[in-house]
């Protein structure tokens, strides 16, 4: 312990960073009485690092084309030690963050904690709640199994019937007509680089903005 | 003049973040953990399916339980009405979401003091999970 404090003040005496942690971090004042369900933005996030570690493991197994991707998963699954805890914990994590988005925003809501000041912060958060959708969307493709590929067929589909913009979309999505290789591409490369970049700055404004505001005071 | 401390400055409806408010949130994250990486990765491990073949037109798809209220959606507005489920109803509702604060200038927090957002809350919330549920029977 004494040589972690000793490492930090020998950090701390070159950067001066101890006073910006203790002030506006650790000792930022924040309303008493909080109860738990201002945690649900805080467990939306946890799932977020949960959904990126386990993410970026798979990765190094998993292949984006339709004639490999579903041995990939199948590999990576079933034979890589720890490989089935991993995607299952992706796999849920995914799942309970949908959950706890949705309740996080219901608070906000509720607590009318999007009124001003904070409407600024609330715009982040519906764009964050639009890229979590758009990862579940883009994810459920990848294991390229008979409901990742009918359910992303069907989904393609419907937004393709949408009046002016849909047959656009619907080839933006598929990278053509038809659901392929390109399809597999782009919806990996969306579900992880474009989206967690965007996801990930995102994050940074809505932080930044609760520290700059501090948290709406209960009722 | 020497400077005050946040400690110094705070009013009695306030703490400070550290530790009490960092500590639940910690408590919390643990059993968040515990309940995704033990109990449900290992009690209800992920599958695979049979692999994709887009020969098989017999196979019915079934969306995400997080998009099946809006597939359920179709089922009410068939045919040419159909356009209301796929793009006016999404699209207008994020496009609601967006502009709520600009919507509701009320400056009044207190839930039972806003009783047409809360109202309109609560429908759309029974909306939702009613158009889950028989997606997820049907």
């Amino acid at each position: 312990m004494n040589v972690l404090k000793h490492i930090y003040f020998w950090v701390d005496e070159r950067l001066e960073m101890h006073d910006y942690i203790k002030k506006d971090i650790l000792d930022k004042p924040i309303p008493k009485g909080l109860n738990l369900s201002y945690c649900f933005g805080g467990i939306t996030f946890f799932l977020f690092v949960m959904l990126a570690a386990t993410g970026y493991f798979m990765t190094l197994y998993y292949v984006p084309s339709p004639e490999q991707a579903y041995d990939a998963v199948d590999y990576l699954t079933f034979e890589i030690p720890m490989g089935q805890v991993i995607r299952g914990v992706h796999h849920w994590s995914g799942n309970l963050m949908m959950v706890t988005i949705f309740l996080h925003m219901l608070r906000v809501f509720i607590y009318g904690a999007y009124k001003k000041p904070r409407e600024i912060n609330w715009i982040s958060g519906v764009f964050l709640f639009c890229l979590v959708m758009g990862f579940g969307f883009t994810g459920y493709l990848l294991p390229w199994d008979q409901k990742a590929y009918w359910a992303t067929k069907v989904g393609t589909s419907i937004m393709g019937t949408v009046p002016v913009v849909g047959d656009y979309t619907l080839r933006l999505m598929r990278g053509g007509s038809d659901l392929g290789a390109l399809t597999l591409t782009r919806f990996y490369t969306l579900h992880v680089l474009f989206l967690p970049l965007v996801t990930v700055i995102f994050l940074l404004a809505h932080f930044v903005m609760i520290r700059k505001q501090g948290i709406s005071s209960p009722l | 003049m020497e400077e005050l401390s946040n400690t110094d400055k705070l009013e009695h409806t306030e703490e400070i973040f550290y530790p009490s408010f960092l500590f639940k949130e910690i408590v919390v994250m643990m059993l968040i953990f515990i309940l995704v990486a033990v109990i449900l990765a290992l009690v209800f491990p992920v599958g695979l399916g049979d692999p994709a073949d887009p020969t098989d037109n017999l196979f019915v798809p079934k969306p995400e339980w997080y998009f099946m209220s809006l597939y359920e959606l179709l089922k009410f507005f068939p045919g040419k009405l159909e356009v209301i489920a796929t793009a006016i109803i999404p699209a207008g509702g994020i496009v609601i979401l967006f502009l709520i604060p600009f919507l509701d200038k009320n400056p009044e927090k207190r839930p039972l003091k806003r009783p047409i957002s809360m109202i309109l809350m609560l429908l759309t919330v029974a909306a939702i999970i009613a158009l889950t549920i028989m997606g997820l029977l049907s």
